[in-house]
């Protein structure tokens, strides 16, 4: 054998009754140095006969200590997955308030908005929370400087 | 002995952006602190009345990358609360900045290993301690709350100003025994960051050995990086002042 199997061998992902294993395989190379190599063995070949890789696999790592690095890799990777999604969702997050300033910053370029006295519509322009609410008073804040509310009523 | 006078002081130089971040960023201010006094340090091309309207006092500066610095060195107020220009106000306790200063003569914002996903470059061989662990940038230049009354403050600030463009010039840079750049300690990279002048003058000039150098409690809240993930919590209280650091932004959106 001239190769050495690495002991953080697993069941394959999905499947609960130890027939897929997944090792590392590490090659002594003839001209010196190693190569790494990941295999997947099956317990029975095509012709329903015992895999001697799978068994040589179990026989040296251990159905225990597969079972036990099985586990401990699945609530590792369940972990990657989450704290992933929770970057993701950060980032997105980051995107959407960075794109909400910009627009705030050019909505305080129109001149309506810009040159308006009503320091409670800008205050509340300036802290909206999302782009729905920041057009809605800027609306508010043009429609009132061209005097668009003042026949409120009377028509 | 007259009370000292307190203020915030913004700069926006070279870009539309920042002028009009400054202008958000003073508005945003006064909205939850409307008593407040703030300074404004731009170009005087930039000014328009929305910033005659808002500033209390404005400084004209010219386009010099460091700006910031040499505004900071200029303000009109004894206890100043500088301000990065693309940052917003959202908290009412932006009125109580001046009573943070805990018995320093100069607060900044830290940067923390568990914060150091959100920079580029932090550690450097010069910055070793002395027990061998690795060091490097401690303070981040967003916000300073500093006492200008303090003389060796204002001669810090002037200082800084002046080393950072020696710097940028490529005209001052620590050197090895021999003379020569000292790349292998302080890295290159950090020629055009003044981050890197601020470390020098706040680590190895003598000067300054005396200044004492403080970080805010509860920093994150004060200079909160948009791009800080919340669930890592690294704010106690709700956050005052948000920090829309975006160089794409900076150089794209507004010429």
């Amino acid at each position: 054998m001239n190769y050495e199997i690495q002991d953080n061998a697993y069941w394959e992902d999905g499947i609960d009754d130890r027939s897929v294993v997944k090792c590392i395989l590490m090659h002594n190379m003839p001209e010196g140095g190693r190569r790494k190599e990941v295999c997947t063995f099956s317990r029975l070949l095509p012709d329903r006969s015992l895999c001697p890789k799978y068994k040589e696999v179990v026989a040296k790592v251990g159905v225990e200590k597969i079972d036990v690095n099985t586990t401990e890799r699945r609530k590792r990777k369940d972990m990657e997955k989450k704290t992933a999604n929770i970057k993701r969702e950060q980032a997105k997050k980051a995107e959407m308030l960075e794109k909400l300033f910009h627009m705030k910053l050019q909505a305080f370029e129109i001149p309506e908005i810009a040159n308006s006295e009503d320091k409670k519509l800008r205050t509340k322009l300036r802290r909206s929370q999302n782009e729905v609410e920041m057009n809605a008073y800027a609306a508010l804040i043009i429609g009132k400087e061209l005097g668009v509310f003042d026949n409120d009523g009377e028509d | 002995m007259t009370e000292k006078t307190k203020g915030y002081l913004v700069v926006a130089s070279r870009t539309k952006f920042f002028y009009y971040s400054a202008c958000n960023l003073i508005e945003s201010i006064k909205d939850f602190n409307p008593e407040a006094k703030c300074c404004l340090v731009t170009e005087e091309h930039f000014l328009d009345d929305r910033g005659r309207s808002i500033a209390d006092d404005i400084v004209y500066c010219d386009d010099h990358k460091r700006a910031k610095i040499w505004g900071m060195a200029r303000s009109p107020y004894d206890l100043t609360f500088y301000i990065d220009a693309d940052i917003e106000c959202e908290h009412e306790d932006i009125a109580t900045i001046f009573d943070r200063f805990d018995g320093n003569d100069m607060m900044w914002t830290g940067l923390p290993e568990d914060r150091h996903y959100c920079y580029a470059e932090v550690y450097f061989p010069g910055a070793t301690k002395p027990d061998g662990s690795k060091g490097g940038f401690e303070l981040c230049g967003g916000v300073c709350l500093y006492d200008m009354s303090n003389p060796l403050v204002r001669q810090f600030m002037h200082d800084w100003f002046d080393l950072t463009v020696e710097q940028y010039a490529g005209r001052w840079w620590p050197k090895k025994e021999d003379g020569t750049e000292d790349l292998e300690n302080y890295p290159a990279s950090f020629k055009r960051w003044d981050q890197f002048s601020l470390w020098w003058l706040t680590n190895r000039e003598p000067k300054y050995a005396d200044l004492k150098v403080g970080i805010l409690e509860d920093d994150a809240r004060w200079n909160f990086y948009h791009k800080y993930r919340v669930d890592l919590n690294h704010n106690k209280d709700a956050v005052v002042l948000r920090h829309y650091s975006s160089a794409k932004a900076k150089s794209e959106v507004y010429r």
